[in-house]
């Protein structure tokens, strides 16, 4: 079904079998003895009835262990998503790990001046279309987040966006019951009907969970919308040690998986057999000035870790390497993104999402740094591959047949291997110092900048039908009326 | 050096040490000797406050022994509530903020850290909490009459939330009555100026100053 290439982890780990449990049973006793503030009604009907301990006025409920056990069991082990073109579709399960755009940011920033400006929807549709042109983004989520739109129904003129500009997988935003509506509809237009939609979802949704341990109103009646359509969801939680979560990076898992696991709760509870994704992508805070910092090796250990508990439990995983605090694609961003892209790739995250295209803790979208970033995914991707041992490429024939004193440039078993074997980089400079000056002697970022305008002057997506694009006016035209009320 | 100026460094130290068990000991002590409670308050461990709002500004302390020190100082308050309440003087204050999450938004983290840093530089702040609605911001603005509203949102969806509320202000009459300021992840100096507020810093320390600055 995908002409993906498989890149699995399960190379690499932080936690010890028996810390993860030790995990699952601080999170089972969180649950049950302190519980989460759930601010929907309706959730707390479903919680009691299933056996949750509900107090109605304060809106607290304690789950019991058998409850979680549900949550975990009812919840499907792969979730398949899909792209307009079946040959990206992924298989989101185990440890096969997939790279994707960072998102949701508010500005842009400008190559040339490196200055920031603020975001709009035509960023969306060339960040968008960037991306789909870019070989080892996998799926994507809006790099920003239009400012020009109508602010109460962006996430129609998102996901608009979205479906015309790539044919891969789009994480995406729903704002209430109504935006969960209309973008399903509108998704449902592409893929040929709601059924069809449901086989092969060409949106998955990201809803953030309230930290620490409370799953508000609106959310929760969107997921349970979203849920009615056993649409994919992505429950996030992005809690800040030391802030809206413990100091520790193991108390923060345990906040973590606690919010995750109650949310999926409610979204199995609602309709069982719903796809939800583990979300967990919490990040420190600068106790010398109360921000919140991304670039840092703890950032890079909780990925690895929520890698393994997703694992664990059987749950696909959204995770997150590549984010970073720098300001302007540079050192620091190359190192930071790196280094957390290597590590949870190594483990088999399965939706990595902000691996590409972020700066400026996921505030600020840079398309220069996408393409700085789709190198450093590519080289990830080669290093997860690791080496291929067998009789072919333990090459004892044609060492035999070149033997002692001679060379491997003319052999066939060369010309066969060597693209497979080597990663052949767009981006990066390897050339000689000669032949770098004679070719402008351009930085990283002149060059990625070089590849930006071409890609964008050059990749096309193939157009949705006339009938699609007119229904999606409407849609939005509808949600615009509504809101003007 | 008189045994209640020794009594005020004790209070100053044992905020500077994080020390609540010592700080309400010694606020009992000056109850006892019959120290003025504004004294207590200004003399003693206002100063010990100050020094611990300096060191963070150095980020020499960190948010944590900030909240923590304000937390010794709400203790020590609500301890001489009763002989403040006594007292012809009152504790000075640089002025009076309103602040609180707009509707929609239930983040609360930003604002709670501007809180703290904004009584530690001695303003009077009054919380309204998260996910406050435009109506409340304007009765509370009347009945309260506070020199500042600050009004919080964290996201892009809520941020249109600052624009209604001094809005909703303006339509009371009593928009001249209270500077604004904005904040919050989304917000942008653009956006502050384009609905009309009187104040907007990237973040909690630079919001200080802009407060000190309006009020000033």
């Amino acid at each position: 079904m995908s002409d993906l290439t498989e890149y699995r982890g399960g190379k690499f780990s932080v936690l010890s079998r028996d810390q993860i449990y030790d995990i699952h049973m601080a999170t089972l006793e969180v649950l049950e003895k302190t519980g989460v503030l759930v601010k929907e009604e309706n959730a707390l009907k479903l919680l009691d009835d299933a056996g949750a301990l509900v107090d109605y006025e304060t809106q607290r409920v304690h789950i019991p262990q058998y409850l979680v056990d549900e949550a975990i069991r009812k919840t499907p082990r792969s979730v398949k998503l899909c792209g307009r073109d079946p040959k990206n579709n992924l298989r989101v399960e185990g440890n096969r790990s997939y790279f994707g755009l960072g998102g949701s940011g508010i500005y842009m920033l400008d190559p040339d001046t490196l200055k920031r400006r603020t975001a709009t929807k035509q960023d969306l549709a060339d960040s968008t279309r960037l991306a789909d042109s870019l070989e080892h983004i996998d799926f994507l989520m809006g790099l920003i987040i239009p400012q020009d739109v109508d602010q109460n129904i962006w996430d129609r003129y998102s996901a608009e966006v979205k479906l015309k500009n790539t044919m891969k997988h789009c994480f995406t935003g729903a704002l209430g019951e109504e935006g969960a509506r209309d973008v399903l509809k509108m998704a449902a237009l592409v893929a040929g009907g709601e059924h069809e939609l449901e086989k092969n979802p060409l949106f998955s949704f990201i809803l953030c969970t309230v930290s620490p341990l409370t799953h508000d109103a609106r959310n929760t009646q969107t997921a349970m919308e979203l849920a009615r359509h056993k649409a994919p969801i992505i429950f996030a939680c992005e809690s800040i040690c030391g802030g809206t979560a413990p100091i520790s990076l193991a108390g923060t898992l345990v906040l973590q998986n606690a919010e995750v696991l109650s949310a999926a709760l409610i979204a199995q509870l609602t309709n069982p057999g719903t796809p939800v994704i583990y979300g967990a992508v919490s990040s420190p805070m600068d106790m010398r000035n109360g921000s919140i910092v991304m670039g840092v090796p703890e950032v890079a250990l909780m990925g690895v870790a929520v890698s393994q508990l997703a694992q664990y439990y059987g749950i696909p995983l959204y995770s997150m390497a590549g984010i970073t605090d720098s300001k302007i694609p540079d050192a620091q961003a190359a190192y930071e993104k790196a280094l957390q892209q290597v590590l949870v790739g190594l483990t088999g995250g399965n939706l990595i999402h902000n691996a590409a295209g972020m700066l400026d803790k996921m505030i600020t979208g840079s398309l220069e740094q996408m393409v700085i970033d789709n190198e450093i995914i590519g080289m990830v991707k080669r290093i997860m591959r690791g080496i291929e041992i067998n009789t072919d490429t333990l090459a004892t024939d044609v060492i035999d047949k070149v033997g002692p004193g001679g060379h491997f440039l003319g052999e066939k078993h060369t010309r066969r291997l060597y693209k497979g074997e080597h990663d052949l980089s767009v981006l990066s400079d390897r050339m000689t110092r000669e032949a770098w000056e004679k070719a402008g002697s351009k930085d990283t970022v002149q060059r990625a900048n070089e590849i930006v305008k071409k890609k964008l002057e050059t990749h096309q997506v193939e157009p949705l039908d006339r009938d699609i694009v007119e229904a999606f006016d409407r849609i939005i035209l509808e949600a615009k009326r509504k809101t003007m009320g | 050096m008189s045994n209640t100026d020794i009594l005020f460094n004790e209070m100053a130290e044992a905020i500077e040490w994080l020390d609540d068990e010592k700080a309400i000991e010694l606020v009992d002590a000056a109850l006892e000797a019959g120290v003025d409670p504004v004294d207590v308050i200004e003399k003693g461990f206002t100063k010990g406050l100050k020094v611990v709002g300096d060191r963070f500004g150095d980020g020499e302390a960190f948010l944590t022994e900030l909240v923590a020190a304000a937390n010794i100082m709400e203790e020590v308050s609500e301890r001489l509530a009763g002989a403040l309440a006594g007292s012809q003087r009152k504790v000075e204050r640089r002025g009076t903020v309103l602040i609180g999450t707009v509707a929609g938004d239930v983040h609360t983290i930003g604002k709670n850290i501007l809180k703290t840093l904004l009584e530690v530089n001695g303003f009077n702040v009054i919380d309204l909490g998260e996910d406050v609605p435009t109506q409340r911001f304007v009765e509370k603005v009347r009945e309260l009459k506070p020199d500042i509203l600050g009004l919080s949102a964290l996201m892009t969806t809520t941020i249109t939330e600052q624009r209604s509320v001094i809005k909703a202000l303006e339509e009371a009459g009593v928009r001249g009555m209270v500077k604004v300021m904005v904040g919050g992840a989304a917000v942008t100096e653009k956006w502050s100026k384009d609905i009309g507020a009187d104040g907007y810093a990237e973040n909690a320390s630079d919001a200080v100053q802009v407060a000190l600055s309006l009020v000033g």
